[in-house]
């Protein structure tokens, strides 16, 4: 039957009635974006104590560790951090973590008489110009990440030691040579 | 006291060495500290102590409607304290009398002074640590800000999103390969400044702050590509053909808005920093305990002088680090 408005009809109940306008939505609003928690965090061995990669900051700890005046830790400090991430995220994450080494050096030039290891750290991609040369100290980036998914049930002492890391031991040892860096550290503080 | 490395000095011995390139690495001009540096970090905050307390007050509440016959509704506003600790930075270099003595260039009293100039650099070096999170051979770990977080993340310590924008104070960046990413990726920056809340959830900038500059810096390596993105007026829209050989401007320069840029050695690889500089606090800072001081030991003041005739130069001074809440800085990562 035709809508008695839009046919001009009139009939007695219809001046009495509201008639709101509708409106169709033209597309269904998209579903929400599949996510997920993931720990995520900087291996205690790494020469760095934080490093960014799309867009999600990862750090060694979740607050910041006091230190003793050896500049060693004294407190239980939470390893890495609990963060939601998106498929995206991780996909954009992966790409960005793969395309990176640490380049671990001094200033003088000198390694033989470098009295720490840890002077000057390069950041070098991977895909970038000028291309990429590899050097017996570097090291994945990936060597010095973590990132597991936080599932329903988790060990009792998930968080108090360092998982395994991004970049397996096998294709560390690929890049790096002879000069794979000491195995990572197992346990907090 | 166990001997101490001395200067290596037996290639400057010999008679009749000319001095003429006595000054070798002298004539570097690295070791001045950057004029920029103040624009994005505090310095010298006066220190008395082994470690120094700060605190601040969270955002004041906002008016709100009061409806007739209500009672007026009362709303508190938190705080929050953090403390830096102050470490030693000291140098010592030494050198045998003799060889000050029979130096044919005359160079090394003044090369060894030099070692003093250098603590010119300190506080970049300080900058470049946090900037990267990498100790190094300057601080046991990187502090965290005082909201609980690292200096560049996306969540506050809480895990709420920082400064209340979803990614906080990090832009993913889409890479340096040209000049227009990295104008793409500035603007992006400074969309974060302008969405940054207050703990209330208000705007934390106006335009005010979000027109008074920045200062960008990146890696030297890279310094083509930001002169590009930054200082050229206009750039090819694509390749040139007879149809598209327009040139775009460049929307930076056009906005006025002021830009220091700061490429630095310091820096490595694609991952570069949007300092705003209206803001009077800046993210990190230095708090000096004690200024640098220099102390010379030579026969006429050293027992381990006078034993072996290996005089001495040292210095010391005493610093602390710190992030202050960095919602006037943001990391584009790459």
């Amino acid at each position: 039957m035709a809508n008695p408005v839009e046919s001009g009809s009139r009939r007695g109940s219809d001046d009495l009635a509201l008639r709101p306008i509708k409106v169709q939505p033209r597309a269904k609003a998209p579903a929400p974006t599949p996510s997920r928690r993931y720990w995520i965090g900087v291996t205690l061995d790494a020469p760095f104590d934080a490093d960014s990669r799309g867009g999600v900051a990862f750090q060694k700890w979740g607050e910041s560790p006091e230190f003793d005046d050896a500049g060693r830790v004294k407190n239980n400090a939470p390893l890495g951090t609990v963060v939601e991430l998106t498929e995206a995220q991780v996909r954009l994450i992966k790409e960005r973590v793969e395309n990176i080494v640490i380049r671990v050096g001094t200033f003088t030039g000198d390694r033989a008489k470098a009295p720490r290891k840890e002077t000057v750290l390069e950041r070098v991609f991977l895909g970038s110009a000028p291309k990429y040369r590899p050097a017996a100290n570097d090291v994945p980036l990936g060597h010095y990440l973590y990132m597991v998914p936080v599932a329903e049930r988790m060990p009792h002492d998930w968080r108090s030691g360092t998982p395994e890391r991004m970049v397996d031991e096998r294709s560390m040892l690929k890049l790096c040579g002879a000069s794979a860096p000491e195995p990572a550290v197992a346990a907090a503080g | 006291m166990p001997a101490i490395p001395t200067v290596l000095a037996g290639a400057t011995l010999a008679n009749g060495l000319s001095a003429h390139f006595r000054d070798g690495y002298g004539q570097g001009t690295g070791t001045r500290q950057h004029e920029l540096l103040a624009k994005v970090m505090d310095l010298g905050l006066p220190s008395t102590a082994r470690q120094t307390p700060y605190a601040y007050y969270e955002t004041a509440p906002y008016p709100r409607l009061n409806p007739r016959g209500d009672k007026v509704s009362f709303k508190a506003f938190a705080s929050k304290a953090f403390t830096i600790t102050n470490y030693n930075y000291e140098l010592a270099i030494g050198w045998h009398e003799d060889d000050r003595a029979d130096d044919q260039v005359q160079g090394l009293y003044d090369r060894a002074s030099a070692g003093g100039r250098n603590w010119g650099t300190l506080k970049e070096r300080f900058l470049v640590a946090m900037e990267t999170s990498t100790p190094g051979d300057l601080l046991p770990a990187t502090p965290n800000a005082p909201d609980g977080a690292t200096l560049f993340s996306a969540t506050n310590g809480a895990g709420g999103d920082r400064f209340g924008l979803s990614g906080g104070n990090i832009e993913s960046g889409g890479g340096v390969t040209t000049g227009a990413l990295i104008r793409a990726d500035f603007w992006q920056a400074r969309g974060r400044f302008a969405q940054f809340q207050d703990t209330e959830g208000q705007p934390l900038w106006d335009g005010s702050f979000l027109d008074a500059g920045f200062v960008i810096r990146y890696s030297a390596a890279l310094e083509e590509v930001f002169r590009e993105a930054f200082l050229q007026g206009r750039t090819l829209a694509g390749a040139v053909t007879s149809t598209s050989n327009a040139a775009v401007t460049n929307t930076v320069l056009e906005s006025g808005i002021p830009i220091w840029l700061w490429p630095t050695q310091r820096l490595s690889g694609n991952d570069w920093y949007v300092y705003a500089v209206g803001s009077q606090h800046k993210a990190v800072f230095e708090q000096t305990r004690q200024d640098l001081t220099e102390s010379i030991a030579t026969r006429d003041n050293s027992d381990h002088a006078r034993q072996t005739g290996e005089e001495s130069i040292q210095w010391k001074s005493r610093h602390g680090v710190g992030a202050y809440l960095p919602y006037q800085v943001v990391k584009v990562d790459n």
